[in-house]
């Protein structure tokens, strides 16, 4: 999957969403063991909001957006690699919250928010590497795909693993 | 969606893995300026 689109929020900035297919190699060793199709696709967000804050209006056409995607998709799990050091536009920076936390939780209530989107169940997962300054992914799969997701969690790392030896 | 949610916490990535992954942030950085730059070119 390779989609893409432009998001204009109410105040006219540009908002670039894409749906990408990403760590192949990763899906290709869990399908030959588990036998259960599934396709990792990425969520990128790039904005840059000057004329006013995002609101749950531009959230909500994003969402849908990303439902109507993927909803004819059944064998479809979403990555979204929380960025954590650009800091979130319009939002004075926390003490308690980095922007990765910050922006991990944005998108679990985005989706909550919609959920008569979908007519499926989907649940929402977030996989934490470290504590201090943890790296974070937010993950949206349906019940159906619930069994792989810890598979998914330790081929990701034993990859990125790999990766680094490889260089 | 049910609206349930999860954590898998993975608390001590190899160094390795935390290399990667800071690779990924910085990939994403850079994904971000060049938006900004293709920003600047279409609204100079």
């Amino acid at each position: 999957m390779n989609k893409q689109i432009d998001i204009i929020t109410a105040k006219g900035d540009k908002l670039k969403v894409s749906l990408s297919s990403c760590y192949e190699s990763v899906t290709d060793t869990i399908i030959q063991s588990r036998h259960i199709p599934f396709d990792i696709i990425e969520i990128s967000i790039e904005g840059n909001p000057t004329n006013g804050p995002v609101t749950i209006d531009t959230f909500r056409k994003i969402a849908k957006w990303m439902v109507d995607c993927i909803d004819k998709e059944p064998d479809t799990i979403l990555f979204y690699f929380c960025d954590c050091n650009t800091p979130i536009p319009n939002i004075r920076p926390s003490k308690d919250l980095l922007p990765a936390q910050y922006r991990n939780n944005l998108f679990s209530r985005l989706f909550q928010r919609n959920v008569t989107l979908s007519s499926d169940m989907w649940v929402d997962e977030t996989l934490v590497f470290g504590e201090e300054n943890p790296y974070i992914f937010h993950i949206l799969h349906r019940e159906s795909h619930s069994t792989l997701i810890s598979d998914i969690a330790r081929e990701l790392e034993s990859t990125l693993n790999i990766i680094a030896e490889q260089k | 969606m049910s609206g349930r949610t999860e954590i898998i916490n993975i608390k001590n990535p190899s160094d390795k893995v935390l290399k990667i992954l800071k690779k990924m942030q910085s990939r994403k950085e850079q994904r971000h300026t060049d938006f900004l730059n293709e920003l600047q070119t279409t609204n100079p």
